[in-house]
């Protein structure tokens, strides 16, 4: 008797599992909306949301790029060179001696050698064979700190180079790198230049590469210092033994100076620029939002749809400093802008890859608004559970920092393309009851 | 009609019965309470009877039935059980919908009713119920091109409105028998229930040029307010029972909560009338039927945009309880109803239901005379006009009676 219950049970509960695919019921009448939002876009001009610019320079080191620039003369305004130490010699290989058997041997003699470099075939634009040299540097130099007025450069100890420009160097080689061969310029070495690299007994030597021809500028991925040598073990053959970098930099001049009206991201040392807002609360204007809306229009978070900086690109000065990349540009909130240049930055308004900028946008085709989404910034502020603490302070900068010797600069205020916020506003009488 | 005094019967294995069931309803279903027509969307609500699936099978009246029944509309009915017992009533709906000459349909499941019987002897029966009142969820959403005023952006924008929740009543009530042929009962209840609506305008962000966060507005508001109802059951013959109640509407009062906007609405709910009775027609087979009436024009006088309506509804239907089904009694019926709904938009044409209805009835579990377990089911095929609107819709309704725990 008790088994009735339990059964009808089962079939209540697969009925109401039948109804559980709910599908609310929907209406396609539109006229039943008990609302009809207005949606404005609104631009305002630098005065009536900014408050002050500052450029700062000096993030991170020209060392910490993966890539070294050699240039001369490049768009007449910029020479760099590369310096490569490398790393010591091998203690010993593996060689097969006359009898077959394969045995190790430490005591080689260097016939000779060369230094490949490897080129960024993506970055660098040019197609005509250039010449690049090989020097050999006797001066030791601090990576991270040497420029080319200086070889060190910390807190202790600020040694310029007898020459400036990383020199006095002693050429050594000269090669001929064409595009259409490849991605490797070989600078062949004698034995007596190969002895100087494998001296560890007192001063390092390094290696210096110039461009030889004016105008161009490559960028340089890597170097390996390859090794001829005649193993003890057996003297008839030649082996070849690999030397890979230890440190590598590269010093430019002309040095850029911040522009003393724009903005500016990028670069190596990185640049930043710091942008304290002011934005308004009420909004009187511009026309086509009193005559939707309403004025005066107070802004709220919840009226406030999308907030973006829009900046304008100008070519960038030098024009050496033009990015050969996309520019990653982002964007954060400086969290106590009393301890600038070195004040804490928030997390980042853009996502984890930051904004692409496309390189020609700082060049030939300068004048490109780029809008950066700003909103979460711009709700904080105008929240008033929020806006005492929130920062009112934005910092634009390269994603990595650094990533390039190129920055991206943009118009400043005042300029014809100066700094714009964009809001898209929707306002809405409150949802009633019926 | 057969009439019983109250006593004790023994405890038997409903627990888990009670307990299975019980945890299919709250537990199975993710939304519960929800809109049965998009009718929802044209007025303050669409009603919702608190009846089980009995009375909706005979017609959706439910006044002066045979037997014992808790039905906070006609609470004598409730002056002769003889155990306590729980009623519990679901109801799956499937809908097609053509409005503006577009085609869309939904299912949707809900509980319209939850009550409780518990007589004490000499004394008189207690009720306490849980009911719906007004069903207000329901949504819709356009897609359309926008113009950003100021810069002349076109913009593809989709605004979505949902309305959720409802009008329900929590109520207590007593019934009892003051003459063998005369019983009579009240029931006083609350107006409870929450409803959330909220607009939302979500952007292209291709179109936008960049990703736009959705522009929300909202806002929801708890419902509250009293109400009653007063009914008698008279036995006219052995073969006839007539049963009339009247409801105070009471107002009903919106609350927005405290980051709500929107305004607070009093609404006048109407008073009804309540009349209906079953006559036995041959041993085993009844007759009943009922009539219902109540004027929303004040409740829909007291909602922007919104006219209400005199609702007149008739329903009735027969009943044949001499079947037996797997050894079982049981009880076969089948009914008609026609009225109109409460609430229409301003403008619109009134809004129109009618329904041929189908049940069954299963004695599950029977003891010393007494019933321990029952269920019923009741399907409809009806159909609601608005003109705007036309709406097609089976309704399952399942109820289950426990008794004796």
């Amino acid at each position: 008797m008790r088994r009735t219950p339990a059964a009808a049970a089962l079939a209540v509960l697969a009925v109401s599992v039948l109804g559980c695919q709910e599908s609310d019921p929907t209406s396609v009448e539109g006229s039943l909306v008990p609302v009809a939002p207005q949606t404005v876009e609104v631009v305002l001009s630098w005065d009536a949301f900014g408050d002050s610019v500052q450029i700062l320079g000096g993030f991170g080191s020209v060392d910490d790029l993966v890539l070294d620039v050699v240039a001369l003369d490049f768009r007449g305004e910029l020479d760099a060179r590369a310096l490569v130490r490398f790393g010591n010699f091998p203690l010993g290989a593996s060689v097969t001696d006359p009898s077959g058997t394969t045995r190790t041997d430490t005591l080689f003699s260097f016939l000779g050698g060369r230094v490949v470099a490897r080129i960024d075939t993506f970055r660098t634009k040019i197609r005509e064979p250039l010449d690049l040299s090989l020097s050999v540097l006797r001066e030791d130099w601090h990576s991270p700190s040497a420029t080319w007025e200086v070889k060190v450069d910390t807190v202790l100890d600020r040694t310029p180079w007898d020459e400036p420009g990383a020199g006095p160097a002693t050429p050594v080689a000269s090669a001929r790198w064409d595009p259409a061969a490849g991605d490797s310029v070989v600078f062949a070495l004698d034995s007596a230049t190969v002895a100087l690299f494998a001296d560890t007994t007192g001063i390092r030597y390094s290696a210096r590469i110039d461009m030889l021809t004016p105008g161009a500028m490559v960028e340089i991925i890597g170097f390996d210092l390859r090794l001829d040598a005649r193993p003890s073990l057996n003297p008839d053959t030649v082996v070849v033994l690999n030397a890979p970098e230890d440190e590598t930099t590269f010093v430019f001049f002309p040095f850029p100076e911040p522009p003393p009206d724009g903005i500016r991201a990028g670069g190596a040392p990185a640049w930043r620029t710091i942008l304290a807002l002011d934005v308004p609360r009420v909004l009187n204007g511009p026309s086509s939002l009193c005559d939707q809306v309403g004025c005066p229009f107070e802004l709220t978070p919840e009226r406030l749809n999308h907030a973006s900086l829009v900046l304008t690109s100008r070519p960038s000065q030098p024009t050496a400093f033009q990015p050969t990349d996309s520019l990653l540009l982002d964007v954060r909130p400086v969290l106590v802008p009393e301890r600038l240049p070195k004040a804490p930055l928030g997390p980042s308004f853009l996502n984890v890859f930051g904004l692409a900028v496309d390189p020609d946008v700082f060049g030939e085709t300068a004048g490109v608004r780029i809008p950066i989404t700003v909103t979460e910034f711009v709700r904080a502020l105008l929240d008033p559970e929020s806006a005492d603490e929130a920062p009112s302070t934005l910092a634009l900068l390269s994603l990595l920092e650094p990533f390039t010797i190129g920055y991206g600069d943009f118009d400043g205020p005042g300029d014809p393309g100066e700094p714009r916020l964009r809001l898209i506003l929707t306002a809405s009488d409150p949802v009633e009851i019926r | 009609m057969k009439r019983a005094g109250p006593h004790r019967a023994p405890a038997s294995g409903v627990a888990a019965f009670l307990l299975a069931v019980g945890a299919g309803f709250l537990h199975l279903c993710p939304a519960p309470l929800s809109a049965q027509s998009v009718a929802s969307g044209y007025g303050f609500g669409a009603p919702l009877e608190a009846l089980g699936s009995r009375a909706l099978a005979l017609g959706g009246i439910g006044m002066g039935l045979t037997g014992t029944e808790l039905n906070p509309q006609d609470p004598a009915a409730a002056a002769d059980v003889v155990l306590p017992a729980i009623f519990v009533t679901s109801q799956t709906s499937w809908a097609d919908v053509t409005e503006a000459g577009q085609a869309s349909d939904f299912t949707t499941t809900r509980f319209p009713s939850l009550g409780l019987i518990y007589p004490f002897a000499g004394v008189g029966t207690f009720m306490l119920s849980f009911t719906g009142v007004l069903d207000q969820t329901w949504r819709t959403s356009e897609e359309r091109l926008l113009t950003l005023e100021g810069s002349g952006t076109q913009a593809r924008v989709t605004d979505f409105f949902q309305s959720e929740g409802g009008v329900s009543a929590l109520q207590v009530g007593y019934a009892r028998r003051i003459s063998p042929r005369l019983a009579v009962g009240v029931t006083a209840g609350s107006y409870i229930g929450t409803l959330t609506r909220t607009f939302r305008r979500s952007f292209d962000s291709l179109e936008v040029e960049t990703d736009v966060p959705d522009f929300v507005v909202g806002g929801t508001w708890n419902y509250e307010g009293f109400f009653g109802t007063v009914g008698a059951t008279w036995e006219v013959s052995d073969i006839a029972r007539l049963s009339g109640s009247f409801s105070l509407g009471g107002e009903l009062e919106g609350d927005p909560t405290e980051s709500t906007d929107g305004a607070r609405l009093l609404v006048q709910m109407p008073n009804e009338y309540r009349v209906g009775g079953t006559v036995l027609l041959a041993e085993g087979l009844n007759l009943s039927a009922g009539v219902l009436y109540a004027d929303w024009a004040d409740a829909g006088g007291d909602v922007p945009g919104v006219e209400g309506t005199t609702v007149l509804k008739l329903g009735g239907g027969v009943e044949f309880t001499g079947a037996r089904i797997l050894g079982k009694g049981a009880a076969l019926r089948f009914g008609y109803r026609n009225g109109d709904l409460p609430f229409r938009r301003a403008g619109d044409p009134e809004v129109s239901e009618s329904a041929f209805t189908g049940g069954l009835g299963l004695n599950l579990l029977e003891g010393q005379d007494v019933l321990l377990a029952r269920s019923d089911f009741t399907l409809e095929r009806g159909s609601r006009d608005a003109g705007v609107f036309e709406e097609d819709f089976w309704r399952l309704s399942v109820t289950i009676r426990v008794s004796g725990f």
